[in-house]
């Protein structure tokens, strides 16, 4: 991961599309990854995002009572 | 002239668009559904989601995400009716069940499991509410209706029911009636509804589902891979994913998205729809098979002839007026059973939006002439 990028781990795909969906509408820096290996052997998508929208993206994901893993270059958070 | 009056077999013709999403999808952007990141596989998953969504606005629920995809409405109503009966019980249907639910509690039956019986009903198969009550039993685990019956297109009231069976789950089965009829399933508190694609949606075979409000309550039908939660060797506790293993029929679920988002205007009103049933009950050949009451009818109704049998006067049909039509029981032997026609069973006809009411007229008459 890039330095200043952070991704969201989500419990499944529908949650990855209407997460990406609500950042597109609300024009986030975003963007749909293969979820990388060092975190998970899932084989579906995550997203990758920056600090400041991470912060509005968990604010999103928690409102909607999503399950998720925020994952930044440094430390681990566990929202859901 | 569009002839086909089979449309409760299976809608046609679809919404141009329904071939064009699928052919798409096969010739041009293909693509799974969710397993990696790169484009193709975005374009495709966000369609199926975006169709998941439609499906949530058309069955009134603010919950997409507890819709799940089947091959069709029988799988769903399987995976229901055996994800939910797995402990046993006492299952009430109404007087109209197609065999997608009545084999399947049957055979449940055969093996012990459960009992079931049917709630009494009006001469149309409409259930009789106030009757509901008596019925119940301590062990009753399941309410199951069928929404609009696919014989003689009677509508029930599942918010009615509902509010008397209280928490016992109440699944509906709206194979007919979603896309040409109300369903709210919020406001109607149902539990569990099922669905096809290909009838009233507008969609192409091998699309169907359901929608459920506790998903807890059922156990899969289908075990295998997700694209989630694949460190483990059992199916993810979350839907859609717990009861969606395999891939889905993609191709057919943009399909049935682009009829989603592509929904005809009826080209006939429902008093054109009405004055083609009065004309038809004119004619004293026939026992017209429809509900007592027309603001609980479908776009669909069978005729019994007073001496030709369902058969005949399909053939007839087809070889005279070029009207294409089924005959038979139509998979709902019990409905026949209630309605006075089993073992012979009657002849059907189903509209699409896609009649004009000059068609309706013409089909008037022809079921007038023919019966004579």
């Amino acid at each position: 991961m890039q330095a200043n990028r952070e991704i969201f781990l989500f419990q499944n795909i529908r949650q990855v599309i209407q997460a990406e969906r609500w950042c597109v509408e609300n024009k986030l820096d975003v963007k749909v990854i293969p979820v990388p290996k060092p975190y998970s052997t899932e084989c579906g998508m995550c997203l990758e995002t920056n600090k400041v929208d991470g912060d509005k993206l968990e604010m999103y994901v928690n409102g909607k009572g999503m399950q998720t893993q925020r994952i930044s270059n440094q430390t681990t958070n566990n929202p859901g | 002239m569009n002839l086909y009056f089979d449309n409760c077999a299976t809608s046609f013709p679809k919404p141009p668009e329904v071939a064009e999403a699928m052919s798409r999808h096969l010739n041009e952007t293909g693509g799974t559904y969710g397993r990696s990141a790169y484009p193709r596989i975005l374009q495709s998953t966000r369609l199926v989601e975006e169709c998941r969504d439609q499906l949530a606005v058309m069955m009134g629920t603010s919950d997409a995400g507890k819709i799940i995809f089947t091959a069709n409405a029988t799988a769903a109503l399987n995976l229901m009716i055996q994800g939910i009966c797995k402990k046993g019980g006492h299952v009430l249907t109404s007087a109209m069940e197609h065999n997608a639910v009545a084999r399947p509690l049957e055979h449940l039956r055969q093996m012990g499991l459960i009992e079931w019986e049917q709630m009494d009903s009006a001469p149309d198969g409409r259930i009789l509410i106030e009757k509901i009550a008596a019925k119940i039993r301590p062990n009753t685990i399941l309410v199951c209706i069928c929404h609009m019956s696919n014989v003689n297109g009677m509508a029930q009231s599942p918010g009615e029911v509902k509010k008397v069976i209280g928490e016992i789950p109440l699944l509906v089965d709206a194979s007919q009636s979603l896309g040409q009829y109300p369903v709210e399933v919020d406001s109607w508190g149902i539990d569990f509804l099922t669905f096809t694609g290909h009838k009233s949606l507008l969609g192409p075979t091998g699309t169907g589902g359901a929608f459920m409000r506790y998903p807890e309550q059922v156990e899969p039908l289908l075990y295998g891979g997700t694209g989630s939660g694949s460190d483990s060797l059992s199916m993810p506790t979350f839907t859609p994913d717990r009861f969606e293993a395999g891939t889905p029929n993609i191709t057919g679920i943009h399909g049935l998205n682009a009829a989603l988002k592509n929904r005809p205007l009826a080209m006939h009103t429902r008093d054109d729809f009405a004055s083609l049933l009065t004309e038809v009950k004119r004619n004293n050949n026939y026992t017209v098979r429809c509900a007592d009451n027309f603001a609980n009818q479908g776009k669909l109704f069978s005729v019994v002839h007073q001496s030709l049998s369902g058969s005949e006067l399909a053939q007839r049909f087809y070889e005279e007026y070029g009207i294409e039509c089924r005959a038979g029981l139509h998979c709902a032997p019990l409905a026949h059973r209630h309605l006075g026609s089993f073992p012979n069973g009657d002849c059907r006809f189903s509209l699409s939006p896609y009649h004009t009411p000059e068609e309706l007229n013409f089909l008037a008459k022809a079921i007038h002439d023919a019966g004579k």
